[in-house]
């Protein structure tokens, strides 16, 4: 694959960066290319962020998403990302791929296009540790149904765009755990990792052995290189390029007007309790507005149901509507062949539907208070 | 309003093809949405912001921005104008774009006057609507992004 110039492509590699500037770095060389100011066809940025950085997305409402007390506590910065998507941590063991350039100059018809093509060198990169990647709903990387990795893309208003992608290339649970508010505050703290082990994966687990930083590095390079036939030329940030970001990390990044923006919609989480002829069917749903922002579907007898994390992962980030959430559901129980869970479509509509509408109905999330939980006894 | 492969399009509207957006037009005030193949093509809608009523724009400039699927873009100006009014309902519910692109999903209404007389590259017209969409969704068929009909 060749993009249409013959420029080269440049390489940053950056190191133990605060959540500002990591950030602000990204946007200062999307704006470049929007300005048309550089003698080269795109630059990509790997770089690791310091432990731990808490980014939320774009539209994201940073009181719901993260443990702001907990943060400090814990000396964790946060970010609010250009990229859209749910909130992440990141530190030396995640790395961050960000691939800047204009749109005009690669091949693509819709962004989905656009996106499928640039991740392809980070699922070679994969490939070549033995992991077999491969693209989940909503614009992950997933490796037998668990996300190894999350993809964002932004376009400024000049036709710019940086794709980002945060590889998973280990993960310390519990820390993430401690800052992130997922909808399982119920859950002892062993259920919150296991739950989260059941869904994410990381590159040194399923390579089955420690995979060094620079290592993934030196691969995703190659695999750049040879998916879209360049050379990459590394070139440091300048003193003269720091200047700049360093004034977008002030205004932007560091600005609490961008960083606590409110969100016109609200964000609400609910759960129901099901009996099924299997056993208890436990299902939390967090929304935002009427967007289903995440599902999780949990249940003694589902530990190693895959068919439940397709249902999950194919409900983030679609409407509350009861008719899309049959259709999806009954749709993965016909693409797997109605494996035999003693749990009926129906049934998990059913919960799925009842969890969304007591979170629609429970108290909306306000400055002062926090997400609001129903009782585990509720039913 | 014209059933063309599985979208439902209207052809007596304006449409301004670059962006993919239609313009109601009465008078000097525009009222503004997406296509149905815009939506289709882009996915699920999670968030949609405006700038303020009054804010006025030129042509290309970004007039708010959206997520779908965790792109973020810009929502760009297809005539010069003035922000009168924004969908509120579309900024609170942003499915509204994907379920009801002609109808409750419009995003803002603009006041052109004073504009740049830049309306000549907007298409118009029930056969050259229809060739137009005709077009797009065999392009993206094409790329296989479309469910076949």
């Amino acid at each position: 694959m060749k993009t249409k110039n013959s420029l080269p492509w440049r390489l940053v590699c950056e190191d133990n960066v605060s959540a500002g500037y990591g950030l602000a770095a990204d946007e200062y060389f999307t704006s470049a290319y929007g300005a048309e100011k550089t003698d080269t066809e795109a630059t990509l940025r790997l770089y690791t962020y310091r432990d731990h950085c808490a980014l939320v997305g774009r539209f994201q409402h940073i009181q719901a998403e993260l443990d702001l007390e907990a943060c400090r506590a814990e000396g964790i910065q946060v970010g609010r990302r250009l990229t859209g998507g749910g909130a992440i941590i990141m530190g030396k063991d995640q790395l961050g791929i960000c691939l800047a350039s204009h749109s005009k100059r690669f091949e693509w018809t819709t962004i989905r296009d656009l996106c499928a093509l640039l991740s392809v060198p980070v699922v070679n990169a994969l490939k070549k540790l033995g992991i077999e990647a491969t693209f989940r709903a909503k614009n992950d990387l997933e490796v037998a149904r668990k996300k190894i990795a999350g993809l964002g893309v932004y376009v400024d208003p000049h036709g710019a765009f940086h794709f980002h992608t945060s590889l998973l290339v280990d993960l310390d649970i519990p820390q993430m755990l401690k800052v992130l508010q997922i909808p399982v505050q119920k859950f002892s703290d062993k259920q919150k990792v296991e739950s989260v082990a059941q869904r994410i994966t990381t590159v040194s687990r399923e390579a089955g052995r420690k995979v060094e930083m620079a290592e993934m590095r030196q691969l995703i390079q190659a695999e750049y290189e040879a998916f879209f036939q360049v050379q990459l030329q590394e070139k440091a940030v300048s003193p003269e390029e720091r200047q700049h970001i360093d004034r977008i990390t002030e205004e932007r990044y560091q600005n609490e007007e961008w960083l606590f923006q409110r969100s016109p919609q609200a964000d609400m989480t609910g759960m129901s309790l099901k009996k099924t002829p299997a056993g208890l069917l436990r299902t939390y749903i967090g929304l935002k507005g009427e967007t289903i922002k995440s599902v999780l579907i949990t249940g003694d007898f589902l530990e190693d149901a895959e068919l439940f994390s397709q249902v999950e992962a194919q409900l983030k980030w679609s409407p509350l509507d009861r008719d899309a959430i049959e259709r999806t559901v009954t749709g993965i129980f016909i693409k797997n062949n109605h494996p035999n869970l003693n749990i009926n479509p129906e049934d998990v509509v059913n919960a799925i539907w009842l969890a969304g509408q007591r979170a629609h109905a429970a108290e909306r999330y306000t400055y002062e208070g926090s997400c609001y939980y129903p009782e585990e006894g509720e039913r | 309003m014209k059933k063309i492969k599985n979208f439902t399009i209207r052809t007596d509207l304006f449409y301004a093809t670059e962006e993919g957006f239609w313009l109601d037009i009465t008078g000097n005030i525009a009222r503004i949405g997406m296509s149905p193949l815009v939506q289709e093509t882009t996915g699920s809608f999670v968030a949609v912001r405006f700038e303020d009523e009054g804010a006025r724009f030129g042509r290309g400039e970004s007039f708010g921005s959206l997520e779908a699927e965790k792109h973020v873009g810009h929502l760009k100006m297809p005539v010069s104008g003035t922000i009168v009014a924004v969908n509120e309902k579309v900024v609170e519910n942003p499915h509204l774009l994907n379920t009801d692109p002609y109808g409750q999903g419009w995003l803002v209404e603009i006041d052109m006057t004073g504009g740049d007389a830049g309306q000549a590259h907007l298409l118009s017209g029930e056969k050259e609507v229809e060739a137009w969409f005709e077009a797009e969704i065999e392009k993206f068929e094409d790329k296989g992004w479309l469910a076949e009909s």
